[in-house]
């Protein structure tokens, strides 16, 4: 049987029954789908439902997964060993993933202890390092501009700073034009809706820091030009969830506000087409 | 510019190899080897340092003060220091920290310091969206992932060939990055599987894929930079400072895809820095350009912003090889920063590069034609642009 870096892509599956943690996805139900392609490959399919795990090998074609995973036997087993970088395997094309690319990033780590080569437990080189999870309680100052513009969230109301040299309408509202260098104390009312000047649909999933939670993909983040500003100002900000695969640049968006709105960024819940 | 007070070459430069992981090293220990390397390269003990400059990507690894813990790898014990951190430019900054203390005559030799450590910092994604700016776009902000780029320049050259484009810029980038010991990813890409990464390659924002974006890596830039008598002195092969500019744009990114998009800050700094050089024809003028290209998208949209384009010119470029690395201008024989990314010293990188491909000591990504005119970039997330021109010979015309 083909070899790599000490070990097979059998022994990697033949050994996920022994190093399952059922407690560790109680809740999950995904089928994952191997094509393991080159001299000592195969088809395999692993199944975690419930706390319950059934690993298969097979032959023919891979019935419906949660996620289907392509890779050279030798990129597979570097990779199960840390031996090959799987982002970097990912970004060149050797490691595909086809379906949710959390379930190998999130799940499958929990799901199973690492796998180590038979007799070589004891041989690796031990490199210590520190973990640390930082967590901090921040309070920010919004300052007299920001603060006006968070007080309008929380009346439904949108406002920007006019600038009396370059008459240009800014939102957020500023202190100074960084155009014309000029102080504004005149505010504008502004919006409430836009046209959608670009988009962003986002897939990959990180962190919230407002909440600390992975947001969950996908979503959409939208460049705006609200009505009444001027063309070369932007607001950018969330899109309904329920529009996500609807929009497109040149539409026109409304906000949809919070029922409990508190002078902050979570008075405003999203835009959503303005059918 | 005003005017230099007296003329700053780079007579040492050393990095070290850039990689996603240095569990072997600690953060002093990093910077030290390429310290050393720096050093070794100028001829020059750490005597012969007057001054040390110290950065990196603010907070980034959560830890304060850093070149003071930094001081057993940077050798700057009892020597003035001054630690500077403007985001991704960070590491050109400091190349423009260290040509000024040099020009004004303070300091006759000053080490320049850029360096990250970015497995230490968790995530850059995390790290550049924890610290965004806090009264709003902080909940908004995905790193510096984004497809809004991308869009513009399929609404302007259809999508077909703008994509066709961009995997073809970062294959070529890839290609350099193959021959660079130093660069961190080096996946071995070829011309022929571009049709099947620009399905496969998984999809992070829109039309950025994963093979678009920059790596997430670990590593120093060092580089000693002395007067002209002292360089003289000290190097058989100097390379001067020219000149710099620094160009900062609105507090936030987001301006930059308004619906009428104001000029961006990489423009203006070619436009004025070229303008007060006398370089009517940045693409025939230089001989290399090190870009700081954070994603292939932006990459390719920025060769015409700061060579000063317009229409297809630098999708054409692109086409036609012309800024591959045997080609008219090549663009980071490095493989630039879709290859490596430590932030702190990527910036610095560039200038390094640039400069080592001026003295012809690159090594097997050295370009093979002659090399006398250098440009290098440095980029910050909300659009902060240094632009750095580089000399080989010290025998330009002044221009008021």
């Amino acid at each position: 049987m083909a070899e790599y870096f000490g070990t097979s892509v059998e022994a990697i599956f033949n050994t996920m029954p022994e190093r399952f943690r059922p407690e560790k996805v109680q809740d999950v139900d995904v089928v994952i789908g191997y094509d393991i392609t080159g001299d000592g490959g195969g088809k395999w399919l692993v199944s975690i439902k419930a706390g319950t795990l059934n690993v298969e090998k097979i032959d023919g074609d891979f019935p419906s997964c949660s996620v289907l995973v392509t890779a050279g036997a030798e990129t597979f087993v570097g990779g199960t060993l840390g031996k090959i970088d799987l982002g970097t395997a990912m970004a060149g094309g050797k490691f595909k993933v086809n379906g949710d690319i959390t379930v190998m990033t999130n799940i499958v780590p929990a799901a199973f202890k690492k796998f180590k080569v038979a007799g070589d437990e004891k041989q690796a080189e031990e490199l210590i390092s520190i973990k640390y999870t930082a967590s901090i309680n921040q309070r920010f100052a919004t300052g007299p501009i920001m603060g006006k513009w968070f007080k309008g969230l929380q009346e439904k109301k949108f406002y920007a700073t006019k600038y009396p040299s370059c008459g240009r309408i800014q939102i957020p509202p500023r202190e100074v034009c960084a155009e014309c260098v000029v102080r504004s104390e005149e505010f504008v009312e502004v919006g409430p809706n836009a046209l959608v000047a670009n988009t962003d649909i986002v897939y990959y999933a990180s962190p919230d820091p407002l909440t600390g939670n992975v947001r969950s993909t996908p979503y959409v983040t939208l460049y705006l030009w609200m009505d009444g500003t001027t063309p070369g100002e932007c607001l950018s900000f969330d899109l309904n969830p329920k529009d996500t695969h609807r929009i497109k640049r040149g539409m026109r968006v409304r906000p949809v506000w919070n029922e409990n709105r508190t002078a902050g960024i979570d008075d405003l819940l999203y835009f959503e087409i303005d059918d | 510019m005003g005017k230099k007070n007296r003329n700053v070459a780079i007579v040492g430069i050393g990095q070290t190899e850039y990689s996603s992981h240095k569990e072997y090293q600690n953060q002093p220990e990093m910077i030290n080897e390429a310290v050393r390397a720096a050093l070794k390269d100028a001829n020059l003990t750490l005597d012969d340092i007057d001054c040390v400059v110290h950065g990196n990507m603010e907070l980034f690894e959560c830890v304060h003060q850093p070149d003071l813990w930094h001081v057993l790898g940077t050798g700057a014990f009892g020597k003035p220091q001054f630690r500077i951190t403007t985001g991704g430019t960070t590491g050109a900054t400091i190349v423009c920290a260290a040509d000024n203390l040099v020009a004004s005559g303070m300091y006759d030799v000053v080490m320049a310091i850029g360096f990250e450590k970015l497995q230490e910092a968790g995530s850059t994604t995390a790290g550049i969206t924890n610290m965004a700016d806090a009264l709003w776009y902080r909940h908004l902000q995905t790193g510096a992932l984004t497809s809004a780029e991308a869009n513009l320049t399929i609404d302007e050259f259809g999508a077909e060939r703008a994509r066709r484009a961009a995997i073809k810029h970062r294959i070529m980038m890839d290609k350099n990055a193959t021959i660079n010991p130093r660069a961190h990813r080096r996946f071995g890409l070829e011309y022929e599987q571009a049709e099947d990464l620009m399905k496969t390659s998984p999809p992070l924002v829109g039309e950025l894929r994963l093979i678009h974006m920059c790596s997430q890596s670990d590593g120093a830039c060092v580089m000693i930079f002395a007067a002209e008598e002292k360089a003289k002195a000290l190097s058989s092969k100097p390379v001067w400072v020219r000149d710099h500019i620094a160009v900062h744009k609105e507090e936030m990114v987001a301006n930059n895809y308004a619906y009428e998009r104001p000029e961006t800050s990489h423009h203006t700094a070619a436009r004025k820095l070229f303008a007060r050089n006398g370089i009517t024809d940045p693409v025939g003028y230089f001989d290399v350009f090190e870009m700081y290209d954070p994603s292939t998208w932006w990459g390719m949209d920025w060769i015409r912003e700061f060579l000063l384009l317009e229409g297809d010119a630098h999708i054409r470029m692109v086409e036609n090889g012309d800024l591959n690395i045997d080609g008219k201008l090549p663009l980071n024989p490095s493989g630039g920063v879709t290859s490596s990314n430590p932030i702190g010293a990527t910036a610095m990188a560039r200038v390094a590069e640039a400069a080592l491909q001026l003295r012809g000591d690159a090594g097997p990504h050295q370009i093979k034609k002659e090399v006398r005119h250098g440009l290098a970039s440095g980029f910050g997330g909300t659009m902060w642009t240094v632009l750095v021109m580089l000399e080989k010979d010290l025998d330009w015309q002044e221009v008021n």
